[in-house]
């Protein structure tokens, strides 16, 4: 499959922290990939590193196949993290004139701004000023103007957030139906439901280094399986049975599922007279993969000076 | 690259330009110049009132019609060679020139005249206060006598016949004309000026353009999508467009006013040394280069920014340091040691002032495509360096810091806004 980025040892510096340390990352064409992190993590000076807004201090992207990713620009359509639009700008022009800086003849612009309105159900905001628009209706906006010009790539930073739950579902199916035309879309959130319904590929970073690359389910996979057991009898031998991990609370005890399987450690229950009431087998989810990845980072807080570089002009 | 460069840069220029010119605010724009005018309309009015009250003391003149049209036929040969001592307001005849009364009433008009001259024809009376009729004795007496003699001549089918005058003017050893040289260096003078105040007033919105993009998030879309020097390019062609529009406008008010109301000034304005056509076109060309060198400093300062009270700092200093480059280019129009004009003509910044003024005095017309041609390199120069000033000073990349003292607050905002 080929890649629509191949980004290899990015490092950014600002006032002498290092902010990206080392990031490589490679998204094939036609997926939804996800770029997961906690806030400050990288995830956004990453992702202008990737479409050329900023030049990263060492490392190397190639972005659709140029080097430079400007030169890819009338390609890409991006959804920046800090929504803006021009606020006397109707919808329909806001549009046009993004897809016209991607390369649209204006004509053909304002054309497709017209489809994509009506199709998304804002055909009566379309001459009206942005700055009479409802947030969630402004930032649909600026998302289809994200992809009037038909990218092949779409690069959304942070798309979810300040929508409400419909804006959201609406949100998730315009995706999909980029990525069924055929365009790769990058997007970066801390949500973890999001990119559990969405990403075929993940990059995790935190602070500034990549933590895992790999499919959702590779990354649940990190985490063992959790058994949640219920049993009649307070005592017994059966209680030698589970694993050394094993916790207990009001609901009962929880253990990672042993590397065995579950069959072996069963039968020794009941042969140690446990009564087993309840048995369940939570398989993690990415949220619980993700703190599990992260959660020592975010507990070190900011200050941690691994990142920091006080040698000369903290420059590499 | 160069075509997405121009392309890139006619759409955002369009933008601009749309937002600008098709707005209720560039009314105002464009109504600016009318309000000296205006004022200066009311102002001159007052002025004119306080001359009538103020000015020359007048004379009232109550005659005959034969003999009052020569006493004023009189009177206005002499105003014209700036002889008359003061303003002659003829009135109706009185019934009787010796009548208190009459006499009286007419020196006791709401253009309180000092005295009053009354004839009959045969026999003429001075009537005023001891102050008024010694100011105007003399007066009355001599266009009286200028009046009869015109009167006599006239009766015998005679006019007086003006005397031929012949005029020659003094010019130097060189064979130059030595007045038209001062009017030219004059008019060069003013044409410098008239470029520098177009600019200053004009490309001064270019320092505060970028904060629109800054306060709503938009560059970071823009930045994403066009070459920063596009962007730059653009939004300079947009507020020159708006610019051009403006001093269309204006052009066609003033040309239609002086037209109007005092055609004679745009006469007496002497011709520059390249001719008028040249001389349009060559202001048109200086003004939109001025424009473009200046506007590209501008928005470069102005973008580094992040406030608007940073913005207000720093007008100030542009202000001054423009009015330098105005003063540079006085002093090449006035230098005659061609290193120092040169100089002036070649820092790229004074150059169309410099050069504005050479087309007042030189009518040598190839100095200025070259001029031209070297400023346009400069503006390309100042557009690609305030773009790449942009990207390491607000956008944050490569191994620049912050160039401007209050660019530290911008790495600060940067940090907050990083994922």
């Amino acid at each position: 499959m080929a890649l629509a980025i191949e980004a290899s040892g990015l490092v950014k510096y600002f006032g002498g922290r290092r902010i990206v340390d080392n990031v490589s990352l490679t998204v094939e064409q036609g997926e939804i990939h996800g770029v997961l992190g906690p806030n400050g993590a990288g995830k956004t000076t990453t992702i202008r590193m990737l479409l050329g807004i900023i030049d990263p201090d060492r490392g190397s992207r190639i972005v659709l196949g140029h080097d430079d990713p400007a030169q890819a620009a009338s390609m890409i359509g991006y959804l920046p993290e800090e929504r803006g639009l021009y606020p006397a700008m109707t919808a329909r022009e806001a549009i046009a004139f993004l897809g016209a800086l991607r390369g649209l003849p204006l004509g053909e612009a304002r054309r497709r701004a017209d489809v994509l309105l009506t199709a998304n159900g804002l055909a009566d905001a379309a001459r009206q000023p942005i700055r009479t628009l409802s947030k969630g209706m402004a930032q649909t906006v600026q998302l289809l103007a994200a992809f009037v010009h038909r990218p092949a790539l779409v690069v959304l930073d942070e798309p979810f957030s300040g929508l409400d739950p419909l804006n959201q579902a609406r949100l998730e199916a315009l995706i999909l139906a980029e990525r069924d035309r055929g365009a790769t879309i990058v997007f970066s959130t801390h949500v973890m439901a999001h990119a559990e319904r969405l990403c075929e590929a993940l990059t995790i970073i935190g602070k500034g280094r990549v933590r895992f690359t790999g499919s959702v389910a590779e990354a649940r996979a990190t985490l063992r399986p959790v058994v949640h057991l219920v049993t009649r009898a307070a005592e017994g031998s059966w209680r030698d049975a589970l694993p050394d991990n094993s916790t207990t609370d009001d609901r009962g005890w929880h253990f990672s599922l042993p590397d065995e399987g579950i069959e072996p450690l069963l039968t020794r229950l009941i042969d140690g007279g446990a009564g087993i009431e309840a048995l369940s087998i939570e398989r993690p989810s990415l949220h619980d993969a993700f703190v599990a990845m992260l959660g020592t980072d975010v507990l070190a807080g900011e200050d941690d000076s691994a990142h920091a570089d006080h040698g000369a002009g903290g420059r590499p | 690259m160069i075509a997405r460069l121009l392309r890139t840069s006619l759409v955002i220029a369009r933008r601009d330009f749309m937002a600008t010119v098709v707005s209720r605010t560039f009314l105002l724009f464009l109504a600016a110049p009318l309000l000296p005018v205006l004022f200066g309309a009311i102002f001159g009015a007052i002025e004119s009132g306080r001359d009538e009250a103020d000015g020359p003391p007048l004379l009232t003149l109550s005659a005959p019609a034969g003999e009052a049209s020569a006493i004023m036929a009189v009177h206005r040969n002499l105003d014209r060679a700036r002889l008359a001592p003061m303003r002659l307001h003829p009135m109706s005849p009185l019934a009787d020139i010796d009548d208190t009364a009459q006499a009286g009433a007419m020196l006791a008009d709401p253009l309180t005249p000092m005295a009053l001259l009354a004839s009959n024809g045969r026999r003429a009376v001075l009537w005023g206060d001891e102050k008024g009729i010694a100011a105007a004795r003399a007066y009355a007496s001599l266009l009286l006598t200028q009046a009869a003699e015109r009167q006599t001549l006239s009766t015998h089918g005679l006019q007086a016949a003006p005397a031929t005058l012949a005029v020659h003017r003094l010019t130097d050893d060189d064979g130059q004309d030595r007045d038209q040289s001062r009017e030219r260096r004059r008019f060069a003078r003013s044409a410098q000026t008239g470029l520098f105040v177009l600019t200053l007033m004009l490309a001064g919105v270019l320092i505060s353009n970028f904060v629109e993009e800054k306060a709503n998030k938009v560059i970071e879309v823009l930045a994403a999508a066009a070459p920063m020097p596009a962007i730059f390019a653009g939004k300079l062609l947009a507020m020159l467009g708006a610019s051009l529009v403006g001093l269309a406008a204006w052009g066609v008010m003033a040309v239609t006013a002086f037209w109007l109301f005092a055609p004679q000034m745009l006469a007496d304005v002497p011709a520059p040394a390249v001719g008028w056509t040249a001389f349009a076109l060559l202001g048109l060309a200086y003004f939109t280069v001025n424009y473009l060198l200046i506007g590209a400093v501008l928005l470069a300062v102005g973008a580094q920014a992040s406030s608007i009270r940073q913005i207000q700092t720093l007008s100030l200093p542009i202000t001054v340091a423009q009015l330098v480059l105005y003063g540079m280019a006085g002093i090449a129009l006035m230098h005659d040691a061609p290193a120092v004009r040169l100089a002036v003509a070649l820092f790229p910044y004074s150059s169309p002032l410099a050069m504005i003024g050479r087309a007042g005095l030189s009518p040598t017309l190839w100095p200025h495509l070259a001029a031209l041609c070297w400023q346009l390199l400069w503006v390309a120069i100042t557009i690609a360096l305030a773009a790449r000033w942009f990207r390491k000073g607000v956008l944050k990349t490569g191994s620049g810091g912050p160039a401007l003292p209050f660019g530290r607050r911008h790495a600060k905002d940067q940090k907050s806004s990083l994922s």
